[in-house]
């Protein structure tokens, strides 16, 4: 019996092609929007966050407990166990020591404030995008050396080759001071880097800041796949203590919060358009039941139970709800499949806000899956609910009534 | 043509399927009621960002010495004369101030931050943010005033509070470093943004004593409407002859980017829920003429003319269209309305600054937004009666009445 039902709702189907091909249009539109909006903004956040991590955070830090509330220099940390501990592990790409602290950086008689970074330079020309962007002179190599933001050079009327002079408060209130050379110069297109930022070798800082030679203000671990519980779990058990894991969210927290508003504000249009979408089931479903009036008269009349009718009805429906979120995951999948690879434009003129998103001037979508998910469960639920409604009639027709009416 | 008679005709065959076509309303409706309440939702938006940028010390026009913005110093000043008013009716300014910004480092007992202190006249910056925040201790009085007021999260990363002293050191007007200890009057709460951490504020006279200078380094205008920036701007330029004068939209050239696409956004939801929409409206279109096959083969053997035939088909669609515009925007109102309080976005309060906001989305009506949408949603309709207005002319007389 059912496969004979389902037989009929399928030729039912195509007695108006155009009518189905509409019905279905509409449902693999909002699957496909669905689908592929959200891949779109999954691609291009995982751009941000990762270009995010590679220009200073990176993807994860271990650092003293309070020093993320409070940076101050005497919050450090003995660094050599946890560096121990990440190099043991294979899927970390890399991992490294940071000093920083604030100074004052002058040239001759100009001074400004600056944000001062040690770093392990051999270890942070790989992935750093500071290294990438240095944009006149090249990145640090080794002590004695240091690299600055073009809005701090420009401010400091200071050039490669130039003595640079650093002052701050070292650890326990001592006084800081340095001597380096500028190497190298950096643009990143975020403001606040180019105006304050200065990295120099970590070496050069612990000496200027009185730090010993294992103590660091961070480890920094670039390992996009490495989840802070499964850090805090692991560093528990050596003899780390009072120290902070950092993931990126903790690192970064606009882009995981920008992330989950967009989030959001994507799957508030997606119920607006089901809706829409199902309001046109609705009517698609009184039309086949208004026309097929006559028949289903006569189907009553000779012995057919309406609630087979019905079941055949919600069959129709199904195999509309399948026909449509099948061709929008479709279109979805070759259209993201084809853009992962050649990826869309965005307009020239955005680059530079896009910089200051860490973004790239091409969004490269990466497909969505929970997307997928909620779009066919949401459409195969509405689209049986769509059926349901007019296929109430059904229940109430009187078979002579029916017969006689002019379709 | 009988216009009443199309009309008549239209009305009738809407009311033959009630509840079908109470089903497409209620689809217009609701993409109409989406896209008007997200249109009051994205220029609520953009007002707060173009709020936030006007209001953080940018003002909708500024004017700076040349160079001044390549390298922020005292040396790139200018000076104005005693009693100076710039030269702008009365019924377009809201206020002008006159500052110094320059680059410092700030000192507590334990630790140091770079920052920008701002020299200004406390009675001209009601046209900044300065004016609107909360302050715990006093506010600067006068510009005289040798007191500095510091942002609460610089407070707390400096481990001071309302009464102790910094020092501050700042390069003074011969290129040389000056040191001055400062009282703090008062520490301000910006709600947890980054000008917290940017702004130091003391009186302006008493920053040109400190730095030896008699001269300002900027200019800003608040205006009492954005549009009028263009000639104000014109005026300013006449006035300062010698001086960079600039608008929002180019020191903040990345908000000014943001606005646009936000405009650019009210066009794609629109498109996107109208195309949803398309497919039942024109499905829908189709199935009353294909229903009306034997009656318009009727008409048009009794000699009604194309003419007629698309019409009727166009201004059923329109009809159809209207009320469902109309149910749409009363609904998009009254969303507004719900939403009249704001909407609170604290939890995301670090990703809402990034792209330039205030914590609170307060929507914005604009009642050339609801027309547009009514007017975008009208041609909407006429356009997808095209083809179901093209399958009843095709309906020949002869093979209808055989159906």
């Amino acid at each position: 019996m059912l496969v004979r039902l389902i037989g009929l709702a399928w030729r039912n189907l195509w007695r108006n092609p155009q009518r189905t091909w509409l019905t279905v249009s509409a449902i693999a539109f909002a699957v496909f929007f669905l689908v592929f909006g959200r891949s779109v903004q999954t691609g291009s956040f995982d751009t941000m966050i990762d270009n995010g991590a590679r220009i200073l955070p990176g993807h994860l830090q271990v650092q003293h407990v309070k020093y993320s509330d409070d940076p101050r220099v005497d919050y450090t940390i003995n660094a050599a166990p946890a560096l121990e501990y990440f190099a043991s592990r294979d899927e970390i790409e890399y991992v490294s020591a940071r000093t920083q602290g604030f100074a004052l950086a002058s040239m001759g008689a100009r001074s400004f404030g600056a944000q001062i970074i040690g770093v392990e330079a051999d270890t942070e020309r790989h992935w750093s995008r500071i290294a990438s962007m240095v944009s006149l002179g090249r990145y640090l190599q080794g002590r004695g050396e240091a690299v600055v933001g073009a809005r701090l050079a420009r401010n400091l009327g200071l050039q490669v080759g130039d003595e640079l002079i650093i002052l701050g408060t070292a650890k326990e209130g001592g006084i800081a001071a340095s001597s380096v050379t500028l190497v190298g110069i950096f643009s990143t297109a975020q403001t606040q880097l180019d105006r304050s930022l200065v990295q120099i070798h970590i070496d050069d800082f612990r000496e200027a800041w009185m730090l010993g030679n294992n103590e660091a203000h961070a480890v920094v671990v670039m390992a996009s796949n490495v989840t802070r519980s499964e850090v805090e779990a692991s560093l528990a058990s050596t003899q780390l203590e009072s120290v902070a894991v950092l993931a990126w969210q903790d690192l970064m927290p606009q882009a995981q919060q920008m992330r989950d508003m967009k989030a959001v504000s994507t799957q508030l249009i997606f119920y607006v358009i089901v809706i829409v979408v199902g309001f046109s089931v609705v009517t698609t479903f009184m039309m086949i039941v208004f026309e097929r009036t006559q028949e289903l008269g006569v189907l009553i009349a000779i012995g057919m139970k309406p609630g087979l009718l019905q079941v055949q009805l919600q069959l129709e429906a199904l195999f509309l709800a399948m026909l449509g979120v099948a061709i929008g995951f479709i279109v979805a999948v070759l259209l993201i499949v084809w853009l992962e690879e050649t990826g869309i434009p965005l307009p020239v003129e955005a680059d530079e806000i896009f910089a200051r998103y860490n973004m790239d001037p091409r969004i490269y979508p990466s497909f969505d899956w929970p997307a997928l998910q909620m779009s066919s469960v949401l459409m195969f639920v509405g689209v049986q609910l769509a059926a349901l409604i007019p296929g109430l009639r059904i229940q109430r027709l009187q078979p002579v009534e029916a017969i006689r009416q002019q379709a | 043509m009988n216009i009443k008679l199309l009309y008549q005709l239209s009305v009738r065959n809407i009311f033959r399927h009630k509840r079908r076509n109470i089903m497409l309303f209620a689809a217009i409706a609701v993409a109409v009621a989406g896209v008007s309440s997200m249109n009051t939702l994205i220029r609520g938006f953009q007002a707060d960002m173009l709020d936030s940028a006007v209001s953080n010390l940018t003002g909708h026009l500024k004017v700076y010495a040349p160079g001044y913005r390549d390298d922020p110093s005292i040396e790139r000043s200018f000076r104005l004369e005693d009693g100076f008013q710039p030269d702008i009716p009365a019924d377009k300014l809201l206020g002008w101030a006159p500052r110094i910004r320059v680059p410092a480092v700030i000192m507590s007992e334990r630790e140091t931050r770079g920052v920008q202190l701002v020299g200004v006249n406390p009675e001209a910056e009601s046209i900044s943010f300065l004016a609107d925040v909360p302050i715990d201790g006093e506010g600067l009085s006068a510009t005289q005033d040798d007191r500095i007021l510091v942002g609460a999260e610089l407070a707390r990363q400096l481990e001071t509070k309302v009464g102790r002293r910094l020092v501050i050191i700042t390069q003074g007007a011969d290129g040389l470093n000056r040191e001055r200890g400062f009282r703090i009057a008062g520490i301000y709460d910006a709600q947890g943004t980054g000008l917290e951490k940017i702004y130091v504020f003391t009186g302006l006279a008493r920053l040109q004593q400190m730095l030896d200078s008699d001269a300002i380094t900027e200019i800003s205008v608040r205006l009492k409407e954005e549009p009028q920036k263009a000639s104000v701007k014109q005026l300013l330029i006449e006035t300062f002859a010698n001086m960079e004068v600039m608008d929002w939209q180019e020191l903040e050239p990345q908000v000014a980017a943001m606005y646009l696409f936000a405009d650019g956004a009210i066009y794609i939801w629109f498109i996107l829920m109208m195309s949803a929409l398309t497919f039942g409206l024109v499905n829908t279109l189709v199935a009353t003429v294909m229903e009306r096959v034997k009656e318009l083969g009727m008409l048009r053997a009794l000699g009604m003319r194309n003419r007629m035939v698309i019409s009727q088909v166009v201004l059923e669609s329109t009809i159809i269209m209207s009320v469902g515009v109309v149910v749409g925007l009363l609904g998009g109102y009254l969303i507004y309305l719900s939403m009249s309080d704001g909407i609170d976005l604290s939890s995301f309060s670090a990703g809402v600054e990034m792209v330039g906001m205030s914590t609170h989305l307060q929507p914005v009506l604009l009642v050339d937004d609801f027309v547009l949408v009514a007017s975008m949603s009208l041609g909407l309709g006429f356009l997808a009666s095209v083809y179901p207005a093209w399958r009843a002319v095709k309906i020949k007389p002869l093979d209808a009445m055989r159906h």
